[in-house]
């Protein structure tokens, strides 16, 4: 296999089987207490205590556009080289080897950088790369102005 | 043989030594006959070569070597040391600080030192072509068999009660020590509900040790003013011969220590306040002469504590600020209306220069690739707590004051709550609260003020600046916080003003960092994680 990492996370999302490489997840907690960040976009979730860090909770479904109604669910914490981020997921599947995966090809959107074929199915293959590049851009041009309003629009005054 | 831990070493003590290099450079070009630095001078290039040649870097120990020979060159009197040879040192010091580089970055050495070598062995000072024609030649001069010094004994500076913390570990412990308060605060409300005898001793030991220990991590964070303050003398000196100006820059309070983190973000302020000085502040020679003053410019940079503060300030004997004509020129640019202006005493005329866009694009000067103008100094300063002052008295110089916490880490805020968010705000930023009855807003135009000082105060909302909803509290009073941000005062209408606090303020890192209006977080003792807001960029 060419451009598969060593290791995959399997995890579930609204339903779907989807995958991490190993190498940028650093763990899987519960869900733990959260609170609120302000100014965020509703999809974070809240902030979270993570060995002393201040780590974002991303919900990784409401995010795609997925549905999301769970309740519980995993969370998924980035390796803190990539991000101070974790991404609330359904349920984390198991781990793979890499052998397992007997097709490749290129992913058609965004965030999937492969789709694999495994024994039983097809897996999205996410960059958690290329997720927190786009959640930078996209939290970089939030304006906030006084009628509670955002978006790119330009500054106003604040009166 | 794995050299990638001895090279992190290697990095962390040559540069140290360049940094040496350099400071003493500066010090012997003021003073060339200082023979205690000539000698240190000469030991910092000993040093560097010596441990470049054990890493097998050949091209830094050969380098500084001939640096090292110049050295002895101007040790044994054949010359003094002026200018040119301050100049070519200089370059062998940069060219050191490159080479480093490219070891930090694990690649082939990126510049050729044959060039400057050669011009260093061949070297022969204006002074001694002029007035001592019969010096040896070059050649004679350079002799590789010269005895040199016996490496002298490690000064107290660097005795081995000290050792080298790499900065991820310092940050890691404070993350541990933070983490532990918050483990204690659990176990003493589960102790509360268990009502355990045994348990309450070893709580009360367990929150003595975690004070002890966090103080320590403090401490061990703290690291000297001289840090930061030792790559100045070039920054000035460089800019004052690109000026065609006469520059002494003074330090004082090199000992001062403050947390590594806040000297950090203090490098590109400084560099601008600086810049600031010797381009603006001070007037070329022949101005200065006219207006009775030596033609020499003075800046003093100084550290001092304050209690549990400690104050950065750059002093200049320059042409000093006009208060009418900085007014001018902010209502020019309608940065303000000239109502406004006209009510600004001197010290908030001079926090017109702090406002963005005051400046002009020839000020907005660019340092280390990134625009850094003295609106984003400003920023800076309060975003880690702190607060900026400028004093200053036309025709005789400007003095800008940081007064920053001691410690990154623990600031005081004011903790306040919109809608269901509560949120913190440093108390530097604020001027006071108070609590203004629904009659006392008045709505003109759509936009909503108050009266306070005979001032129209602008209001704005919390909820609608965070994007919460709006609070139907119904109360007759409403809580204001009255910030002054970039210059100006505005009020900020809350649903609660809960009181200061003391917090550890911990970095928001990717992606949140992106945010606009947010400079951290702090986890209290019950857990609870509150934002603490950036006045500058929120309001």
């Amino acid at each position: 296999m060419t451009g598969v990492p060593g290791r995959l996370v399997l995890f579930r999302l609204a339903g779907r089987r989807c995958a991490f490489d190993l190498a940028e997840v650093a763990e899987v907690t519960e869900l733990p207490a959260v609170y609120p960040v302000p100014l965020a976009p509703p999809s974070f979730k809240g902030v979270m205590n993570c060995h002393g860090r201040l780590v974002s909770l991303l919900d990784l479904g409401g995010y795609l556009g997925l549905e999301s109604s769970r309740e519980g669910g995993k969370v998924l914490v980035l390796d803190r080289r990539i991000a101070d981020l974790a991404l609330w997921v359904d349920e984390v599947e198991r781990i793979i080897p890499v052998a397992e995966v007997l097709s490749e090809r290129e992913g058609e959107e965004v965030h999937i950088k492969q789709l694999l074929t495994i024994h039983d199915g097809e897996v999205p293959l996410l960059s958690a790369l290329d997720l927190v590049e786009k959640l930078d851009a996209e939290l970089q041009v939030i304006i906030h102005s006084p009628n509670g309003d955002r978006g790119d629009s330009r500054r106003r005054e604040a009166t | 043989m794995d050299m990638s831990q001895y090279r992190d070493l290697f990095l962390a003590e040559s540069r140290e030594h360049v940094g040496r290099l350099n400071e003493l450079i500066l010090c012997l070009e003021q003073a060339p006959g200082d023979q205690e630095k000539i000698n240190a001078l000469f030991r910092a290039a000993h040093s560097l070569k010596g441990m470049a040649a054990s890493m097998g870097y050949d091209p830094i120990a050969e380098l500084a070597h001939k640096m090292e020979d110049l050295l002895c060159r101007v040790r044994e009197g054949e010359f003094s040391f002026a200018q040119d040879v301050a100049s070519l040192l200089l370059e062998g010091a940069d060219l050191l600080a490159t080479l480093l580089d490219d070891v930090a970055g694990e690649r082939p050495f990126s510049r050729n030192t044959s060039p400057l070598i050669q011009r260093l062995i061949t070297f022969l000072p204006q002074e001694a072509v002029t007035v001592q024609p019969n010096i040896p030649s070059p050649a004679e001069t350079v002799r590789s068999d010269l005895p040199h010094p016996a490496p002298l004994a490690p000064s107290s500076r660097e005795s081995i009660q000290t050792v080298r913390v790499r900065t991820e570990i310092l940050d890691r412990l404070i993350d541990t020590t933070g983490e532990l308060f918050t483990t204690k605060h659990r176990l003493l409300d589960a102790h509360r509900q268990l009502h355990g005898q045994g348990i309450a001793e070893g709580l009360n030991d367990l929150a003595r040790l975690l004070r002890e220990l966090h103080q320590m991590v403090m401490k061990v964070r703290l690291m000297p003013f001289s840090l930061l303050a030792e790559r100045f003398p070039r920054l000035v000196r460089e800019l004052a011969l690109k000026n065609g100006k006469e520059v002494a820059l003074a330090i004082d309070g090199r000992d001062i220590e403050l947390d590594r983190g806040i000297l950090e973000e203090l490098a590109d302020p400084l560099v601008h306040i600086l810049r600031n000085a010797v381009d603006h502040g001070l007037e070329p020679p022949q101005d200065r002469l006219v207006s009775g003053k030596s033609k020499t410019g003075r800046i003093r940079l100084s550290a001092w504590r304050e209690k549990d503060q400690v104050v950065i300030a750059v002093e200049d004997d320059g042409r000093g600020m006009d208060p009418e004509q900085l007014i001018a020129v902010a209502v020019g640019k309608s940065l303000i209306s000239p109502e406004e202006g006209m009510r600004m005493t001197p010290r908030e005329a001079y926090l017109l220069t702090t406002l963005p866009g005051f400046s002009t694009a020839r000020e907005v000067t660019d340092v280390s690739g990134r625009g850094v103008g003295m609106d984003a100094v400003r920023a800076t300063i309060q975003a880690l707590g702190g607060d900026l002052l400028i004093d200053s008295e036309l025709g005789r110089g400007s003095r800008i004051s940081l007064r920053l916490p001691l410690t990154i880490a623990i600031i005081n805020v004011l903790q306040i709550v919109a809608g269901h968010l509560k949120v913190a705000v440093p108390v530097t930023s604020v001027l006071r609260t108070l609590e203004l009855s629904r009659g006392q807003v008045v709505v003109k135009e759509r936009r909503v003020s108050f009266s306070m000082d005979d001032e129209e105060i602008p209001l704005v909302n919390l909820n609608r600046l965070l994007g919460v909803p709006l609070s139907a509290t119904g109360l007759e009073l409403l809580p204001v916080i009255v910030a002054e941000i970039k210059g100006r005062r505005i009020g900020v209408a809350v649903d609660r003003v809960l009181g200061q606090k003391e917090v550890h303020v911990k970095p928001v890192g990717r992606p949140l960092n992106r945010l606009r209006g947010i400079s951290g977080g702090a986890i209290l003792g019950d857990g609870e994680i509150i934002f603490v807001l950036d006045p500058a960029t929120l309001f």
